[in-house]
């Protein structure tokens, strides 16, 4: 009975003094990409050909999934506003949750799980077959060459995509409250107006933007780290995946804490 | 009797372009280099031998700094480089040359992009002049018109030549060849070994480290032959020292037999 509590004890030590290595390892490879980051070389190029794996990787989904994601929301709220003949709020109640909310969180796990976990696997795939080593060895920085490129084009792609989220995601939206609730069109686009501000795309923007540098951070971070054949390489893809999602979940509720405070 | 290191190196004051001074590494629980200390002279070829395991590519891997011991000194040129910025790093790294084991080819690059890969970060060449000098260094390995095929297609043995022109590339003052022919047939052997002495003639001053199961080759092409053991430098010697060393551990190793000391292999 003592044994295994002490056992359990230790392996939860052991778990505690992972997680701390691991702290540790993951803020001196964040300190290294500030440090790049503001250095020569800055390797446009390589942004560059990073926005449109980031983009051209996702936008086939954000594009479906924020139509249907308008629309179911347009058709609950819809159905909900409607018992108090209020339909034609539905466009409002539907922006409000798309832009503060629904469109960085579900942005950020789309391109977690297409961008990032490809990410984390690439890097990961170049750690365990030693082209990490080689890169340094020929005095290049794998930080500055393929990190750099990878948290840049993330951060500033993410907003961009949460922004056409948005837009679709009212489309959707507006379609369901058109056929199945017909819902006067300048009604809509009032209500919108009205309820939606300026400052809740803001707010929406800089979740997106906190969330492309997280799940980007995480993604090379666990490649970076990856070790033991192609094992290591799946292994380091799925943590990759399942930490992003989670922090992009509780970043989120503190962001939100402190933006309705401000 | 061993020769212990130090002892048989020429006695003028040159500055070795390697020296390891008491180096550990530990992997987890696993000690592979337990208090290596070893200098290598410049201008030299100096092989590396030792069993299987004994942490040879681990040392090569600290003298160009992509590992860092736990314990002890490692001066590159003179400059003390342990616990020094990564800059000084960068800087003394780009004198040099490493292959890889298994060649450690970008295999998101073809050929020819791997090979100009460190050119292309530190010279600023026109795509002509970068053209060229890729197919010359493609030649000079023996696998001309390669430039435009995908790593994934190739062979060990071409991996490794085309890791070779990349270590090549930026004309490096120390080349690190770890086990350049093991994997490839007689000829293509014989080619990398009249490589390595051609570029020794060829290039003044170079120093080259090779790290080698190749008894044959070692003792044909070494200046100097250092052995590594239990995780130190257990012999150091000219190839000629070497086959008249009685050491048991060393006939054996030169040899190839089974019966000795260092016991039957595991596997
Ligand atoms: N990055 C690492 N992490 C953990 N263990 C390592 C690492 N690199 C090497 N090792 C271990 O260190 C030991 C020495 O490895 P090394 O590759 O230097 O052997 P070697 O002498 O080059 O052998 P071979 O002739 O087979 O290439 C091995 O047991 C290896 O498993
Ligand atoms: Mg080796």
């Amino acid at each position: 009975m003592m044994e295994v509590a002490l056992s359990g004890l230790e392996s939860l030590g052991g778990l505690v003094r992972g997680q701390i290595i691991g702290l540790g390892r993951f803020t001196l490879l964040i300190r290294e990409l500030f440090f790049w980051m503001v250095r020569r070389p800055f390797r446009i190029q390589l942004i560059f050909k990073q926005f449109e794996f980031v983009g051209n990787k996702s936008l086939s989904i954000v594009t479906l999934s924020s139509l249907f994601t308008g629309a179911v929301l347009g058709l609950q709220i819809g159905k909900i506003f409607g018992i108090f003949k209020a339909e034609g709020l539905m466009g409002a109640a539907t922006g409000k949750a798309l832009a503060l909310e629904l469109a960085p969180v579900m942005c950020g796990f789309i391109v977690t799980g297409r961008a990032g976990a490809a990410m984390a696997a690439e890097i990961a795939t170049m750690r365990v077959n030693e082209q990490l080593d080689a890169m340094e060895a020929m005095g290049v920085s794998p930080v500055s060459y393929l990190i750099v490129p990878r948290v840049i084009a993330s951060t500033l792609m993410m907003p961009l995509l949460s922004a056409i989220f948005l837009s679709l995601g009212l489309v959707g939206c507006y379609i369901i409250g058109l056929v199945m609730f017909r819902v006067d069109t300048s009604v809509f686009v009032a209500q919108l107006q009205w309820l939606v501000w300026v400052s809740d795309i803001q707010k929406g923007m800089t979740k997106a933007l906190v969330f492309g540098f997280i799940l980007s951070t995480i993604a090379c971070y666990k490649g970076f780290h990856a070790r033991g054949g192609a094992k290591g390489v799946g292994e380091a893809t799925t943590q990759a995946v399942v930490a992003s999602l989670l922090t992009i979940l509780i970043v989120d509720f503190f962001i939100s804490l402190v933006q309705m405070k401000g | 009797m061993a020769i212990p290191p130090g002892q048989s190196q020429s006695k003028t004051h040159t500055i070795p372009v390697v020296c390891f001074k008491n180096v550990r590494k530990t992997f987890g629980n696993q000690q592979v280099l337990r208090g290596l200390s070893f200098e290598l002279q410049p201008g030299e070829i100096s092989f590396i031998i030792g069993r299987s395991g004994e942490g040879k590519s681990v040392t090569i891997k600290h003298i160009i700094g992509v590992l860092h011991p736990d314990v002890g000194e490692i001066f590159i040129n003179g400059e003390l480089l342990t616990r020094a910025p990564e800059t000084s790093w960068i800087r003394a790294r780009k004198n040099m040359g490493l292959l890889f084991q298994d060649g450690a080819l970008f295999d998101s690059m073809t050929v020819g992009e791997n090979v100009a890969f460190p050119i292309r970060e530190f010279e600023q060449l026109t795509p002509k002049e970068l053209s060229l000098r890729v197919e010359s260094l493609l030649d000079l390995v023996g696998l001309p018109g390669y430039g435009l095929a995908r790593v994934p297609d190739l062979s060990i043995g071409e991996r490794k030549r085309v890791g070779l022109a990349r270590a090549l590339s930026l004309n490096p003052s120390l080349l690190l060849y770890d086990e350049p022919t093991t994997g490839m047939d007689p000829l293509i052997s014989e080619l990398i070994d009249s490589l390595i002495l051609e570029m020794q003639k060829k290039i003044p001053g170079l120093s080259s480290v090779v790290i080698s199961h190749d008894i044959q080759s070692v003792l044909r092409l070494a200046d100097r032959i250092f052995f590594l053991h239990e995780g130190k430098m257990y012999a150091t010697g000219t190839p000629t020292e070497f086959r008249a060393n009685t050491d048991p551990i060393i006939q054996q190793f030169i040899t190839g037999s089974l019966k000795g000391p260092l016991g039957q292999p595991i596997a």
